[in-house]
């Protein structure tokens, strides 16, 4: 297998490329989705640790990972579902929702 | 040998899909890349040898988060969103950032020494023999039970909140 | 090998009674909420207020499951805390023109599950602790900030909350996966306690970067500059009483759950958080003070002030993270919590008295010549000014002065001076609004004017006013020393 290092750099990439769809995209749901991509870059920075450290410890944490991310993407996408109910579109520029 | 080759296929795999999930313009293209990049991520648990977390992530993650996404943007029937915004100079800012810890953490990787995977069978990682469903099932439960039972409350609000936020208000007097 | 089943006896029940407690009565209005009988208001504020009294009095103490849930003073003092300041704020709202919108079955639900998540917060001794508290506040904090009485400002509010803070998890998470890797566990007392020797050791770089990323994602949640942009819109988009709420047991429980991670440094490297939280202070009370001059929402200045007062808060962390032996600053922090959260509470019950007629969100025009129309109002207001700003004699004067104090002792003569300037600059805001009121004709701009709430919503903002000057002036010194039972527990490393 692969030294950690490498699991470390993999991780960071997802992370990374999460980070730009936030800050860089206009669509609602386009952010919701890069923050999961976020999310999931942690989980397998715990399961590539959990394999260094030699405990479960970090496969727990990755279960709740996943219910914690399954509850904010309901909750978010409920939020989605009410903006676009009311003003008709989720371009954030048209929001103006993460300017200033 | 066999499993740094399948490494070295699935973490190109999980490049070219992170990268196509945030570039990509129509929010379908996004979501089914993110929907594969997350089934490689659980290949890749399971080479760790976290196979029942590789379970759940693509039952619970890729099986029901995502096709959450997917009914929310069928049922929206969304017009393309450009993929490129006005971003201020604090986005970039913060974007540098995160760009530079990259940087770093790259050239850790060529340069600095080498963080070796306990190999499989570590007796940390199986405490009974039986498979990591039981071991995991035997943390869990032992010491892991108050965060496990405060979960439930955690799905219990996400559902109320759900409802809350999405359901429709009563309907205008004529 | 075998792992040993936690006894759940019933020590163990007694523990977390609280949260149990809180856990249930949110079910019970849930049901509430769909039955036929007992959907009113005042149904539904008997099952709150019952919870939450049940859960104020019976706790008791001890370490559970190997350290994941802890009740010790400190998280007596917490819970205390956010569950007197929530009896108070939701008896407000009952007197109020939110009653019907709030007392709904759902909304009762999601504000004792937010409670349960912010006393599980204090509670917890172990990442995942943390983790599962945390989210289950914020979670719960997104949805009620926007959907209590939804309107285009409160649904953007809302949203931006919730994007902010999800990605604010993600950094949380990534530093705790760090901290992980490097350490070995996930329990705080363990990771924190080996700083020493990971310094030097070959993972430093990886436990710093751990560091740093989970110290962004605490930062955020507090409200610290750079990422306090979520504050001034969810503020103002809230309902009153929620703002009040998030201002004060928010900033309670992460402050508390700083002081877990603080206390179980060494004391040998304890001055490493020293510098973090001295630049975060600045940089606080700088952008706090500085933004709330130009604002005209009332609810937006008070949003920039409560991030100003985080970064007070921030100079009495980087006191406390000193190798001296003495529980002063920690006494200090916890005494300026209480005066907060007293402060907060009063400001935002005469904002709601004031809202009664005027609907949401007044602004510096709306409260021209309030000393006119409603004379004891518009007192409570100069006296919360006063208090917030650090005049004598209130009580947020002595908290000030205990905080710099602390300071001074610690040696951080430069966050004392930022400390000292910013208050003066916040007098030019605070003292506008007292200006506004006294000095200025009613402008009419609306077609009702602000006032005309209810009468107990007003003895109660009585009580808590005479309880500003009175711990200001004769009060402070017995209070501080409670301070010092409630501090016992953070003292394990220090001496």
């Amino acid at each position: 297998m692969v030294p950690f290092n490498y699991i470390i750099v993999l991780s960071a990439f997802m992370f990374f490329c999460g980070v730009f769809g936030v800050l860089f995209r206009r669509n609602i749901i386009a952010i919701l989705m890069s923050v999961e991509l976020m999310l999931n870059s942690v989980n397998l920075l715990f399961i590539g640790a959990s394999k260094v450290v030699g405990n479960l410890d970090g496969q727990i944490m990755v279960f709740f990972i996943i219910t914690v991310a399954a509850c904010e993407a309901a909750v978010g996408l409920a939020m989605v579902i009410a903006i676009f109910r009311k003003f008709g579109s989720i371009d954030t520029d048209k929001l103006r929702v993460l300017r200033g | 040998m066999g499993a740094t080759l399948l490494f070295g296929i699935f973490a190109f795999l999980i490049v070219a899909c992170s990268l196509m999930v945030v570039l990509a313009k129509d929010s379908v293209v996004s979501a089914v890349f993110l929907v594969a990049d997350l089934f490689v991520m659980a290949c890749i648990y399971a080479l760790l040898g976290a196979d029942f977390v590789a379970a759940i992530q693509v039952l619970v993650y890729a099986g029901a988060i995502l096709i959450l996404f997917l009914f929310v943007i069928m049922l929206l029937n969304l017009d393309i969103v450009a993929a490129r915004t006005n971003a201020g100079p604090l986005e970039i800012g913060m974007f540098i950032v995160v760009l530079i810890g990259f940087g770093i953490l790259v050239v850790n990787l060529l340069l600095g020494e080498r963080i070796e995977l306990l190999p499989p069978g570590d007796s940390g990682l199986s405490i009974t023999g039986k498979g990591n469903s039981y071991d995991l099932g035997l943390v869990l439960f032992s010491k892991y039970l108050w965060p496990f039972e405060m979960a439930s409350v955690l799905i219990l609000l996400a559902m109320v909140a759900g409802v809350l936020i999405a359901k429709r208000g009563k309907k205008k007097q004529p | 090998m075998n792992i040993p089943l936690p006894t759940i006896g019933s020590e163990f029940y007694s523990a977390v009674f609280p949260i149990l407690v809180l856990c249930l009565a949110s079910i019970i209005s849930l049901l509430q909420g769909v039955s036929k009988g007992f959907r009113s208001p005042a149904a539904l504020l008997f099952t709150l207020l019952v919870g939450l009294i049940a859960a104020l009095v019976y706790q008791t103490g001890g370490y559970f499951l190997g350290g994941a849930y802890i009740s010790d003073m400190l998280s007596i003092y917490g819970k205390s805390l956010m569950i007197s300041a929530s009896i108070v704020l939701v008896l407000f709202v009952y007197f109020s023109t939110l009653r019907e919108k709030f007392f709904r079955g759902e909304v009762v639900t999601l504000f004792l599950m937010v409670l349960s998540g912010f006393l599980m917060l204090i509670s917890s001794t172990d990442l995942i602790s943390v983790f599962v508290g945390l989210e289950l506040s914020s979670i719960g904090l997104y949805s009620l900030v926007g959907y209590i009485n939804p309107n285009q400002r409160s649904q953007e509010g809302a949203l931006k909350y919730f994007i902010l803070g999800s990605i604010s998890a993600a950094f949380l998470l990534y530093g705790m996966g760090l901290l992980y890797f490097t350490t070995g566990t996930l329990g705080i007392d363990q990771i924190f306690g080996q700083i020493s020797q990971i310094y030097n050791g070959p993972n430093w770089l990886y436990f710093l970067s751990g560091l740093i990323m989970f110290g962004i994602g605490l930062t955020f949640k507090m409200a610290l500059a750079p990422f306090h942009m979520w504050t001034p819109d969810a503020y103002e988009g809230a309902p009153t009483a929620l703002t009040a709420f998030m201002a004060t047991a928010a900033k309670t429980a992460i402050i508390l759950l700083i002081f877990r991670v603080i206390s179980f440094t060494p004391a040998l490297t304890l001055e490493t958080w020293q510098p973090f939280f001295s630049v975060l202070a600045i940089a606080t009370i700088v952008i706090g003070n500085i933004f709330a001059l130009v604002q005209t929402s009332i609810k937006r200045i008070l949003a920039y002030s409560s991030i100003a007062h985080s970064g007070y808060l921030a100079i009495g962390l980087a006191a406390a993270a000193t190798t001296s032996n003495t529980a002063f600053p920690y006494d200090a922090i916890l005494f300026y919590l209480i005066a907060y959260t007293i402060m907060s509470i009063a400001v935002f019950g005469v904002l709601i008295w004031l809202e009664e007629d005027a609907g949401i969100n007044l602004n510096l025009m709306d409260i021209h010549g309030l000393a006119k129309k409603h004379p004891f109002a518009a007192l409570s207001i100069a006296v919360c000014m006063l208090s917030f700003a650090g005049i004598p004699p209130t009580v947020g004067f002595m908290s000030k002065f205990f905080l710099f104090k602390a300071a001074l002792d610690a040696h951080l003569y430069s966050l004392v001076i930022v400390g000292i300037l910013g208050s003066a600059v916040s007098l030019y805001y605070y003292l506008r609004i007292v200006v506004n009121m006294y000095m200025r004709d009613p402008t009419g701009q609306r077609e009702t004017s602000p006032g005309g709430g209810s009468k107990i919503t007003a003895f109660v903002v009585g009580i808590l006013v005479v309880l500003i000057i009175a711990l200001g002036t004769v009060l402070p010194g017995p209070l501080l020393n409670k301070m010092a039972d409630y501090s016992k527990p953070l003292m394990i490393n220090k001496g």
